[in-house]
């Protein structure tokens, strides 16, 4: 009988302690929370490319912003698909950020599909968006031509790009529509923007559409001249580089084109949660994550890392971004992969 | 000014704070290559985040050691467990292992640990006498003349047969037909996925190489019972070490043949280390006086791939460097630390940053001899795994090796990978079919998609007709050949009876 009475002791009070706990853990604050526990970054990428290294300006920054941990886990595979599933099937306690691009990620699996996709782009908590840089034109340093309009006169020119994995390379399918050449191509399977620089000083391939930041680097190597911005806006980090909307003349359905590109497939790098997440949450890292975007100490790990600074987009807007790339006319997303089918051979 | 910057980058290694980095990278390297699965990249990850606020004095430097010393740890586990520690190593085995069942297996660390050591230092020197020549080699090189570059070290296939010729390709062929699951490399179809989101990226080195190797051999000795070591076997401690150091320098030419292959292949972008070591191997195995003993524990071949997985990384490094193009996973993460010291790699690595580029030359110099210091006096110790009871290291063994397929990408499915080719390793040596075949035919399988459908696109149907293409055309030919006019010659000096049969 007093072994029973005892057994009933421990056991109201270990409840007791549980609903202590339970208490306390549920009137604990995001700042608290954050401060508390490890939070870790997702990444789609192996350790050492251009979106881990965005990724761990966070991880490094976030001790100052939040006073907890951030790590990083890599998870290449699938084009980032195997990572984005795997944050949206993560238990929703906002200990489980994800690190992607808004082009590979998010926009262009929405608008063209992915293999083995489970995640809905809608459906993910949005935090900000960083890092973001217009894709850029650029051709052999060597080459004889210096503007957009001496290119469209080209016979065969040929862009080098990276591995089609499921995605053809839209940017330089854009820019030979863009410059009319029908009989232009793009020569795919390379592995990364200096492998097609390479590529270019060999004479191989002629051009390449990428991201400022690698046609920045490949024009420091003396290897190609940057022509245009592939977007409505220039780069800082292309100075004297316009964006092509403003160098050529174009057709509506070009242009039409071309919107599609630059929205769809934009570099900005998305910090974001899985689905689910406590609203109070989201807010709290919304607001302190635009915090340590803009806070001095970053800005000078961007300028290191990236070359460049550039302010933030709140979570908020990265969703009405994606509402507004979902609403691109199925017309022009069939034209886009009909050009595709043309420029690839 | 190429003196000045070695003279500049030599002055960097008289502080204390280098010599205490190369010393903790040189043991961390050995420690992760010599575990199986778990290599120096691994380590790396790791230490990212504490990399970030390292000086790039510091940093890289750490990189460099422990990407340059932990194929001396990974020949550890191939030579005495027949377990390659890093994809690098996986050449070793072939006569390595054989030498341990033996009980030479200190003979054969020695001559591992000493290959490797004077390949680091020798390459070293080379790479900083190349600088000049290397960039206009690699522009030389397009993709047109990759093609045969592969096909080159893919006719080594037959080489590496011991056995059956015919069990040999098949081996290989098999391998090719592994590499083309996944995802087309230009076109992105997707091939034997089944829709299975795993299988997108093709199957993954680390945990096909483990099982393929560690799970056939371990079960083998479970099931056997007794020691990897045959039972009339001994060994005689140091005696056995110093046997293969001087194995080393009765084969010169040997080692610096096969260093040579080693920068050159580890220099062209996008290849790595594992062709080389097959590549060299296969080079020592023709060019051997004694060519029926490989794969039966001839030290010539651990010497031959020592020599060419160590040497591929300098010629590595200044690609890495001069091009951005990195040619192994840690060469990306040498990258992305640049990146984040805001270090943009491209000429100016080897011009304006002349002096970090040649201070990283001479730390893989340096490393080579630490690493040297640290494992021939524990060599003698290391062969005595070969006599510890297979009951009790088969389990082991088996718990690292899975333990470090999940690592490479903490993934499950790496582990069922591994298993599979565990159970596809065990039929391969039940029937004895060539399991470094396979391999061989895996890694070089999708190097070689990737640069034939670029030159067929960019250059089309006749991308071949280059003079360096057609020269490289001309040597694939004379390494086919050399075999049946060797002995077509025995035969005819038989007949003659200038030599005895």
């Amino acid at each position: 009988m007093a072994r029973t009475g005892s057994k009933f002791m421990v056991r109201s009070a270990l409840l007791a302690l549980g609903l202590v706990y339970a208490q306390l853990a549920l009137s604990e604050t995001p700042e608290e929370f954050y401060k508390n526990n490890p939070v870790e970054i997702v990444v789609g990428f192996s350790a050492g490319g251009g979106t881990d290294s965005a990724a761990r300006t966070v991880s490094v920054s976030w001790a100052e912003t939040f006073g907890g941990i951030a790590k990083i886990n890599n998870m290449p595979g699938g084009g980032t698909v195997v990572a984005a599933n795997y944050v949206w099937r993560a238990k929703p306690d906002g200990l489980t950020l994800f690190v992607s691009n808004f082009g590979t990620t998010l926009a262009a699996t929405t608008l063209f599909g992915a293999p083995g996709k489970l995640f809905d782009v809608n459906k993910f908590s949005y935090i900000a968006m960083f890092a973001d840089e217009p894709p850029a034109f650029a051709i052999g340093k060597d080459l004889p031509y210096n503007s957009l309009e001496e290119l469209k006169k080209v016979k065969g020119l040929k862009l080098g790009s990276t591995s089609a994995k499921g995605m053809p390379p839209f940017g330089d399918v854009t820019m030979l529509y863009l410059l009319g050449l029908e009989d232009g191509k793009v020569v795919t399977g390379y592995n990364s923007a200096p492998e097609v620089g390479l590529a270019i000083k060999q004479g191989e391939v002629h051009g390449m559409v990428f991201s400022a930041n690698s046609i920045m680097k490949e024009e420091k190597k003396g290897v190609t001249k940057a022509l245009a911005t592939v977007d409505y806006q220039a780069s800082p980090l292309l100075p004297g580089v316009k964006p092509v909307s403003q160098q050529l003349k174009l057709t509506p359905e070009q242009d039409r084109i071309l919107k599609l590109y630059a929205s769809a497939f934009r570099t900005g790098r998305v910090l974001m949660g899985p689905p689910g997440m406590d609203p109070a949450k989201v807010e709290y890292l919304r607001t302190k994550t635009l915090e340590l975007f803009r806070s001095k100490g970053y800005k000078v790990l961007a300028n290191t890392v990236f070359g460049y600074w550039e302010e933030p987009m709140a979570g908020k807007d990265v969703e009405k971004l994606i509402a507004e790339v979902q609403a691109t006319p199925k017309a022009d997303v069939e034209l886009m992969q009909q050009l595709a089918k043309k420029f690839i051979k | 000014m190429t003196f000045h910057a070695i003279f500049d980058a030599l002055g960097n290694f008289a502080n204390l704070q280098m010599w205490l980095v190369m010393t903790a990278g040189t043991v961390i390297g050995l420690v992760f290559g010599l575990v199986p699965g778990i290599s120096g990249m691994l380590a790396l990850t790791l230490m990212l985040p504490f990399l970030f606020f390292m000086t790039p004095m510091v940093a890289l430097p750490l990189i460099m050691t422990v990407m340059a010393i932990q194929f001396q740890g990974g020949a550890v586990s191939a030579i005495l467990l027949n377990v390659p520690g890093t994809p690098g190593s996986s050449a070793t085995l072939i006569d390595g292992f054989p030498m341990t069942q033996r009980g030479e297996g200190g003979r054969a660390l020695g001559a591992a640990q000493t290959a490797s050591a004077l390949a680091n230092i020798l390459t070293a020197f080379v790479a900083l006498a190349v600088i000049p020549l290397i960039l206009p080699m690699i522009v030389a090189l397009r993709s047109a003349d990759m093609v045969f570059v592969i096909l080159l070290g893919l006719t080594f296939i037959g080489v590496l047969a011991s056995g059956s010729m015919i069990k040999g390709l098949l081996s290989g062929g098999v391998g090719l037909l592994i590499s083309f699951i996944g995802f087309h490399p230009t076109t992105g179809a997707e091939r034997f996925i089944f829709g299975y989101l795993y299988l997108y990226d093709g199957i993954p080195l680390v945990p096909l190489m483990l099982g393929l190797f560690a799970i056939p051999e371990m079960v083998a000795l479970a099931a056997t019972g007794g020691n990897i070591a045959e039972s009339r076997a001994t060994i005689n401690g140091m005696a056995d070490v110093w046997q293969g150091v001087r194995d080393v320098f009765r084969h010169k030419r040997l080692v610096l043949q096969s260093q040579l292959i080693g920068f050159l292949v580890g220099a062209l972008p996008g290849v790595g280390a594992s062709p080389a070591t097959f590549i060299a191997y296969g080079h020592a195995k023709q060019s051997s006086k004694d060519p029926e003993s490989f794969g039966k524990g001839n030290v010539e071949g651990v010497i031959a791939a020592e020599s060419a997985n160590n040497a591929c990384e300098s010629g590595a490094l200044l690609t890495t460097l001069a091009l951005g193009i990195p040619g192994s996973p840690i060469m990306a993460l040498l990258l992305g630390v640049m990146t984040m010291h805001g270090l943009i790699p491209g000429p100016d690595m080897l011009t304006t940053n002349l002096s970090l580029s040649i201070t990283l030359i001479w730390v893989i110099a340096i490393s080579g001899v630490l690493g040297i210091a640290i494992c021939l006096p524990l060599a003698p110790r290391l062969s005595r795994i070969a006599f510890i009871p297979g009951s009790l290291l088969a389990p082991i063994v088996l718990v690292l090796a899975l333990t470090g397929a999940f690592s490479y990408h903490n993934r499950y499915e790496d582990v069922v990978v591994a298993v599979i080719f565990g159970l596809v390793g065990m039929v391969m040596r039940r029937f004895d079919y060539n399991r470094p075949a396979l391999l061989l035919g895996f890694i070089l399988g999708a190097i070689f998609e990737k640069f034939f459908f670029i030159a067929l696109h960019a250059d089309g149907p006749y991308f071949f007709v280059r003079p360096i293409s057609l020269g490289l055309i001309l040597a694939i030919v004379a390494v086919i050949a050399i075999g049946p006019v060797k002995g077509l010659m025995k035969r005819v000096k038989l007949a003659r009876g200038e030599v005895k049969a």
